[in-house]
């Protein structure tokens, strides 16, 4: 009985340690809106991790509970901008905007449809000229 | 089992049943809103057999004025049809211009071989030959019914031709505020820094090649339509319908490759 009873309370403990291991690692996407590798692979190095991150934080009563704060999190706030990055996003009016090519497209389908109707004319005038009749 | 699986293979078979009613339903929706496969007789394997009985009884009641005059009505008959079915073609026709329609169907000054024209002298031919009370008279005035109207070889082919010369303008002036657009894109991407190098080259050719299009195009109704029976008769029309026909090919041709060139650059602007 003792043996089962410490090889469940071990269970547990193994168990409590890989529920809390994968809470911080979760924690740390939810504070960067992404995960530690994210960031690095925004830095253009897979390797370079934000110093910020390299140490995770293990506090367990912000981890467990519902909604946990800022301080918890072990990375820079969802607003800072990501390593590699511009500080500061270019100003209004100097990025260029995408080309809509929608009127074209729907001009072109106009083009193609009235296409459509003179194959049709012009396949019942070959077939008039083929016409064996007087 | 049986009792398990019998409602679902029944849900399954109404199921089915229904895809497959509504799937016949958009089919036939489809077919009997197409005027041309409703109601188009001028094609030749409806007509060029039509009259085929009257013949053969023709041909075993040689002398019988009776049935050769049932042969002549015949023929004119179909005739009747064929320019009903031209009529209901070029009066619902979205690519034909409204003067083209008129030229085709009523004639005035440009089309000697109009719908009411061809019309009108079967009628006349018809009356002639259903007065006709001997075997010789019946087989001059039936002798005229091809060669005085040309239903099949001319007015037929003319039709068509010229609808499909106005579809082809039509494409050609659609073209104007496509490459009016293009162009203004073009204009837009060169703005923001884009290599527009390619898309411009595009653009050049598709207003060339519709520019060429329209070369071939503007002429056709104008030599098409004032074609009449006595030119299909001495051989000077059955070259300008070929003609005709080449030149809109070509034409065509030169569109598809301006639709391409017009694709390429919504593709190359749009990346």
């Amino acid at each position: 009985m003792s043996v089962r009873t410490t090889l469940r309370l071990g269970s547990a403990l193994l168990g409590l340690t890989l529920v809390v291991a994968a809470c911080s690692g979760s924690t740390d996407a939810t504070g960067n809106g992404g995960s530690s590798s994210t960031l690095a692979s925004d830095n253009g190095d897979p390797g370079l991790v934000a110093p910020a991150s390299a140490a995770p934080t293990f506090d367990l009563g912000s981890l467990l509970s519902p909604e946990p704060t800022p301080a918890g999190t072990p990375t820079t706030a969802p607003s800072s901008p990501a390593l590699g990055t511009q500080a500061s996003p270019n100003p209004p009016g100097t990025t260029p905007g995408p080309i809509s090519t929608t009127k074209a497209s729907s001009l072109l389908s106009q083009v193609d449809s009235l296409l459509k109707q003179v194959d049709g004319e012009l396949s019942n005038a070959d077939a008039a000229a083929n016409n064996p009749g007087e | 089992m049986n009792l398990q699986l019998s409602p679902r293979l029944g849900r399954a078979v109404v199921a089915l049943g229904a895809a497959g009613l509504l799937a016949i339903g958009s089919f036939t929706s489809v077919y009997a809103a197409d005027p041309t496969v409703a109601t188009n007789s001028t094609t030749a394997a409806g007509i060029h057999h039509f009259c085929i009985p009257q013949w053969a009884a023709v041909k075993a009641h040689p002398g019988n004025v009776d049935v050769l005059r049932a042969a002549g009505d015949c023929e004119i008959s179909r005739r009747f049809v064929t320019l009903d079915g031209l009529t209901y073609l070029v009066n619902h026709s979205t690519v034909l211009t409204a003067d083209h329609k008129t030229d085709l169907i009523s004639g005035g000054s440009v089309n000697p071989a109009s719908f009411v024209t061809e019309r009108a002298g079967l009628t006349t031919l018809k009356a002639s030959i259903d007065a006709d009370t001997t075997i010789a008279g019946l087989r001059t005035d039936i002798a005229k019914i091809a060669p005085d109207y040309r239903v099949y070889l001319l007015v037929v082919p003319k039709t068509h031709v010229v609808a499909a010369a106005d579809g082809s303008a039509k494409v050609s002036a659609r073209f104007v505020p496509l490459a009016s657009e293009l162009q203004n894109l073009i204009n837009q991407a060169k703005a923001d820094g884009k290599d527009v190098t390619q898309a411009q080259a595009k653009l050049d050719d598709l207003n060339a090649k519709v520019g060429q299009a329209n070369g071939l195009i503007g002429p056709v109704a104008g030599l098409v339509l004032p074609l009449s029976p006595a030119d299909w008769n001495s051989g000077a029309a059955k070259p300008v319908l070929q003609a005709a026909r080449q030149s809109l090919h070509q034409a065509r041709t030169l569109l598809m490759d301006a639709r391409q060139d017009a694709r390429r650059i919504i593709v190359l602007l749009g990346s």
